[in-house]
Order: C-alpha cells, then sequence, then structure tokens
C-alpha cells in the first residue's frame, strides 16, 4: 500500500495489520478453504487484537478506528483471506447499524460484547427469492403482546455458521423492520451452505424462521425504514469491507506475480522480458494504483461525512472487484500449471475475486446505480457537446 | 452551533436536491419520493447531507418519512433539530 493520502499513524497500522495477517492467516487460508471452516481460535485472534470492534467508539469497548484504517484493515486481511475479511464485513455492518439506529437498551446490551468480540453479529437481507431487489422479501413478522413472531427464510448469509447475533430483515404489517435475534432462539433453525466458488470458508448458511418469538424490544428503528435507511446505511459499510479486500488481494497477486516474473525465465530471459507478459503485469499495477486511489477516496469521503460517500464507495467496490477479477485470472495465466494448482494461493484468488463481483450488490446493479448517477451528473452542464446534442 | 433561518435552510436544502435530480428550482410542496425524482440511494445521501450541512445528528426517534419528503418538510425538521440543540 503506498503511502501517499496516509497519515504516519495509519501506515504504521497498516503494517501492524499485515504482520497479524502473515501470522496468523496466509499460511493457514488455504486449508480453511478446503475444511470450509475457519478455527474460533483465528476469530479469537481477531478479537484480540480489537479487529472486531474496530470501528466501534471506545465508551463500548471498541477501538474508535477511523474509516481509512478500517479499510486497510480489511486490505490485510482480505489481502491473505477474503473469507475471515467476510466476518470483519458482516461483524461490523451489525455493530455499525445498532450504534447508528439501536436505543440505549440495545447498545448497552450488545455492543460492549460485539466490541470485544463475546457476541458475533451478522446481517440477513438476503432470501432465496430476493436478492438486489429487496422488496421482494417475504419475512414476515407479526406481533404477539410483547412479542414479535417470525416466519421466513434467508439464505446466503455469510458466518452465520458462527454467529450469536442475527439482524433480520422482513416486513411487519407491510412494512419493512430490521429485528434482532439470538441464535438459540426457538424454531431457528441454521442450516449450513458448503460447495461455495469462493468465500468458502467464510460459514455461509440458510436461515429458517417457524413461528420463532422475540421480544418486540429487538426492533431496530422504526416500522417502514428498514430498507431505505437501515440497511443502505449498513451496506455503505459492507461495500468498503468489499473493495478494501479485493485491492488486498491485488497486491497479493502483484507480489506474488512480481516476484515470479523477475525469478522465472523462459527461452532464456525472464519472463518480464517477454513483452506479452510485461503487458500482463503493467495493466496489473496500474489498476492496482488506480483501486488504491479510488478505495481511499472513499474511505476519506466516508470518514469526512460527505454526502457523496455512498456513489465513491460504490465506485470504488465497482472498480476494485472487477480489476482484482481481471487480474487474478491473469495472474494464473502468468503462474502457469502454479496457479492452478490448490496448494498456491492463487486458484483461490481466482475463486474469491469472482464472487466479490456479485456480494454487496452484483455489478450489474452496481451499473444501474451509477450510469444514472454519471448521467444524471451531467444534466446541468453547458458544453459544447450538449449544445451540439441540441441542435442534432 | 449555527443556527439558520427558514429561507436559508430552503435554499440550501433546495440547491442540494435541485443538483441531485437536475433541476434549476423544486417547488417546496413536491412530494421528492413520491414523484420518483430520486432514488433508492436518496433517502440515505440526504440524511448524511442533513447532518454535515446543518450539524445535526439524526437518530432512530427521527425516522419518520413526512419529514424528509418535501423541501418545506425537511426545513421544519432542520429548525426543529436545531431548536432542540441550541
Amino acid at each position: 500500500m503506498g503511502q501517499q493520502q496516509l497519515t504516519v499513524r495509519q501506515v504504521e497500522q497498516h503494517e501492524q495489520f499485515l504482520c497479524f495477517a502473515n501470522e496468523h492467516i496466509v499460511y493457514q487460508a488455504s486449508a480453511w478453504e478446503e475444511a470450509e471452516a475457519i478455527p474460533r481460535e483465528v476469530i479469537e485472534a481477531c478479537a484480540l487484537a480489537g479487529y472486531l470492534g474496530f470501528t466501534l467508539p471506545p465508551e463500548y469497548g471498541g477501538q474508535g478506528g477511523d474509516m481509512v484504517t478500517y479499510g486497510l484493515l480489511n486490505e490485510a486481511i482480505g489481502g491473505a483471506s477474503v473469507s475471515l475479511s467476510g466476518l470483519l464485513n458482516v461483524h461490523t455492518m451489525f455493530a455499525q447499524t445498532l450504534l447508528k439506529w439501536g436505543d440505549a437498551a440495545q447498545k448497552e446490551a450488545w455492543l460492549p460484547l460485539l466490541a470485544r468480540g463475546q457476541m458475533l453479529g451478522v446481517f440477513a437481507l438476503t432470501e432465496p427469492g430476493a436478492g438486489s431487489d429487496t422488496q421482494n422479501i417475504t419475512t414476515t413478522f407479526t406481533r404477539s403482546g410483547d412479542q414479535l413472531v417470525v416466519t421466513g427464510t434467508k439464505k446466503w448469509i455469510t458466518f452465520a455458521g458462527v454467529a450469536d447475533l442475527f439482524l433480520i430483515f422482513g416486513k411487519l404489517d407491510g412494512e419493512a423492520v430490521a429485528v434482532i435475534i439470538e441464535r438459540e432462539t426457538p424454531g431457528f433453525h441454521i442450516h449450513p451452505i458448503r460447495h461455495m466458488l469462493g468465500f468458502k470458508a467464510a460459514h455461509l448458511a440458510r436461515l429458517e424462521f417457524n413461528h420463532c418469538h422475540v421480544p418486540a424490544s429487538n426492533l431496530v428503528g422504526r416500522p417502514g425504514f428498514a430498507l431505505s435507511y437501515i440497511a443502505p446505511y449498513a451496506l455503505d459499510y459492507g461495500r468498503i469491507s468489499v473493495s478494501f479486500a479485493a485491492l488486498g488481494l491485488l497486491r497479493a497477486s502483484l507480489e506474488i506475480c512480481g516476484k515470479y516474473v523477475l525469478r522465472r525465465a523462459a527461452f532464456g530471459s525472464p519472463l518480464i522480458e517477454h513483452g506479452a507478459i510485461s503487458e500482463l503485469i503493467t495493466d496489473m499495477g496500474v489498476d492496482y494504483e488506480a483501486a488504491r486511489l479510488l478505495c481511499l477516496e472513499a474511505v476519506q469521503a466516508k470518514e469526512k461525512h460527505l454526502p457523496d460517500a455512498i456513489e465513491k464507495i460504490l465506485i470504488a467496490k465497482y472498480f476494485a472487484s472487477r480489476a482484482a477479477a481481471r487480474h487474478s485470472s491473469h495472474a494464473v495465466q502468468i503462474m502457469g500449471a502454479i496457479g492452478c494448482n490448490e496448494d498456491f494461493p492463487l486458484a483461490r484468488f481466482y475463486r474469491d475475486t469472482k464472487t466479490m463481483e456479485i456480494i454487496e450488490g452484483s455489478n450489474q446493479i452496481h451499473q444501474l446505480l451509477l450510469g444514472k448517477s454519471f448521467a444524471r451528473s451531467q444534466k446541468k452542464r453547458h458544453t459544447t457537446q450538449e449544445i451540439t446534442v441540441d441542435k442534432a | 452551533m449555527s443556527m439558520h433561518d427558514t429561507q436559508e435552510i430552503q435554499k440550501i436544502v433546495g440547491g442540494y436536491i435541485g443538483e441531485f435530480i437536475g433541476l434549476d428550482s423544486i417547488s417546496g410542496e413536491i412530494n421528492v419520493f413520491e414523484e420518483g425524482l430520486v432514488d433508492s440511494l436518496f433517502a440515505i445521501e440526504l440524511m448524511t447531507f442533513l447532518e454535515s450541512a446543518f450539524h445535526i445528528k439524526i437518530g432512530m426517534g427521527d425516522l419518520d418519512m413526512t419529514y424528509f419528503e418535501s423541501i418545506n418538510n425537511i426545513t421544519a425538521f432542520v429548525l426543529k433539530k436545531e431548536a432542540e440543540s441550541a
């Protein structure tokens, strides 16, 4: 990670994150993918390092980390294991939602436990019949005295297999709501999902709610706002995590390939001397630099609480995930048989980066949002080209 | 903390919404959500804008759609929040 735009403290913290990744993740990550699980002691190590409460304020036991450094944390962890960065992602989405929209009792009850990693929280919006079209969710809550009764199914929920708290989106009297449900709630069943293409160790699960009773006090915010305010607010954090994890994989691909093409020779000269390989490395390096700048601009906008932070985060996620997918493919090509072997990380990068183009809003959804936004932003600009168009 | 009067808030909010939807001016009474002038991300962007521009905090108790549906209602909401924190 280049040091431009970063403070000395941010650079130092990033180095610490990379050291943590080297010690706890890099050499184990492929085995986790094969086992389709991350060992509990690794999650505990993340908790002990303060990573699970990184963005929470110190008053709740968090680190009070800024958004730029949170991005750097995801870059370092994601560059070693995107499955593990998935935990930072969903746990932070849950915690930040509670911090912003929870009432005092909810914050007191759960934020200190989440900050210390004594409880893991996840975000459950997707259903078998509703992905980006969130208005189609069918999970239903009904009132029963001071309880809510929930029925429905959630699917593809990251880290649901080991989570303690679940932020479940559904409808109550036709209005969208978000409700916290605890793992041990009677009638709540968690079914692990195996055999994913990427994020194989991210403990994905399908959740079934069969007339589960939860306290009405677990409702977060007011009915009617869950899909317009609560989910988008959380997804901002999710996209930051994915953007920086993609950036980390891009950096790791470049590190591995850069060293390889200098050392490995073919036809009497190092691979880097071959024009076709040099072109691949050039594009990988340039896209890494561009992704890094877009990611940093996005989190700096978020840290400054700028309204256009949402758009900048969408741009960063769109660019970084596409670049990571494209260049992990090129990295496999450069490395040849080594790239195709699961004993080396590039095959995993190739599978994981494809997944990153899909999660937290597919790239096609990003195109719908960003395309309109870029077009709309030109509407009031009076340029020669516009006059020409008007006269045409 | 600086307080704003009604006209200042209307001008700032109207300018922001007008910029977003690409119009020079927009009636203070138009429901921008019902008219389909804004997309699904606008609500959260508007919230962030109001928090930044007027140094207010929007929390769970402020989640009432009528507060945000038009320039006039947003203006009344900002005046109320500024008065609360004065």
